[in-house]
């Protein structure tokens, strides 16, 4: 304690007096940090290689809950996708919007029979998938890791109602 | 002398409330005490024997009613199971995998007008095989639990189709 023994604003700062302001303070900050990292940029770690190379497995994101509220969802968005609740999410990449037909040929992804440039696919992939069109009020989401045979990846259209933000980076 | 006094009975109202709490559990905790005992059931933390894995399987099929209706497109299960089918799974799963788990999250339990639980949650299983390889499944599940002989046990089990290919 010695060395802060000439610097009262900083001892003050780093051991304030334990009184009613201070407690109202740290109360005012708690609140505010679980509302702001609740409901606005909700801290989470990746698990699984779906979305492998763009998010690696065990790397650390925030999630901007409110971005859906104020835009719809755009091709080439990363979403979180909510199951029962938001403790586990899917993270996926929308690659086709309500109306539009997808389809995978020879690991090509077409959309309304167009090849897509996906830079973010980095490895092989061999799918082939029949062309299917997306319903009214759904996205079409898929993983960036396409390496993996077609039956073991989690995609397909979701409800928008799902999407429930998008990682801040 | 009279803040201790004070603080003791605090305390002593705070206990006994909490173990009445604990020893009479509402309805919903019942249902949720099932899920936690199934994944506690279902957790597999190294290399067990065949008397181990078919006790532990048995244990399992007790979770479920005799007759249980299963939907689980992504298992090709859609059907009526048997406690001993799912007690021929369970022991299949266990000897494939030499570490697994199972577990719930945003469990949400409301009661029908007939007394049956509908039980939502997530469920995320995770293992990994004897040839070292490892796998993690996330779905939404969909359940009916009924009281039977006391106990909830699961009638009908849905993987609800989140993703739609």
């Amino acid at each position: 304690m010695r060395i802060l023994e000439g610097h009262p604003r900083l001892k003050a700062f780093l051991f304030p007096p334990m009184n009613a302001a201070f407690l109202i303070r740290a109360s005012a900050v708690a609140l505010f940090s679980a509302l702001f990292f609740g409901f606005v940029l909700r801290p989470f770690v990746v698990r699984g290689e779906s979305m492998d190379p763009t998010y690696r497995d065990g790397t650390f994101h925030f999630l901007l809950r409110p971005y859906y509220l104020f835009s719809a969802p755009e091709r080439g968005d990363v979403v979180a996708v909510r199951l029962a609740g938001e403790r586990v999410l899917l993270l996926k990449r929308v690659v086709a919007l309500a109306g539009q037909e997808v389809s995978f040929r020879g690991g090509t992804l077409f959309v309304d029979g167009v090849a897509q440039e996906e830079p973010y696919v980095k490895g092989p992939c061999d799918w082939d998938l029949p062309p299917r069109r997306v319903e009214a009020g759904k996205v079409y989401v898929v993983g960036d890791n396409r390496s993996v045979p077609m039956e073991q990846h989690d995609f397909g259209q979701v409800s928008v109602h799902r999407l429930v933000g998008r990682p801040l980076w | 002398m009279v803040t201790a006094r004070r603080l003791a009975a605090a305390c002593a109202v705070l206990a006994v409330g909490w173990g009445l709490w604990y020893a009479f559990p509402t309805r919903a905790r019942q249902v949720k005490r099932v899920f936690k005992a199934l994944s506690s059931a279902a957790e597999k933390d190294g290399p067990e024997g065949a008397v181990v894995m078919a006790a532990a399987a048995r244990k399992i099929s007790t979770f479920f009613a005799p007759e249980c209706r299963v939907e689980a497109e992504a298992y090709r299960l859609s059907g009526t199971v048997s406690r001993e089918d799912v007690m021929r799974y369970a022991f299949a799963a266990r000897e494939r995998a030499r570490v697994s788990s199972l577990r719930f999250y945003d469990l949400r339990v409301v009661f029908g007008p007939e007394g049956d639980a509908v039980a939502e949650a997530t469920v995320r299983l995770e293992g990994t095989s004897e040839a070292g390889d490892s796998w993690r499944e996330v779905h939404e599940i969909r359940c009916v639990l009924r009281k039977a002989d006391g106990e909830w046990v699961f009638a009908e089990v849905v993987l609800v189709d989140v993703l739609e290919r």
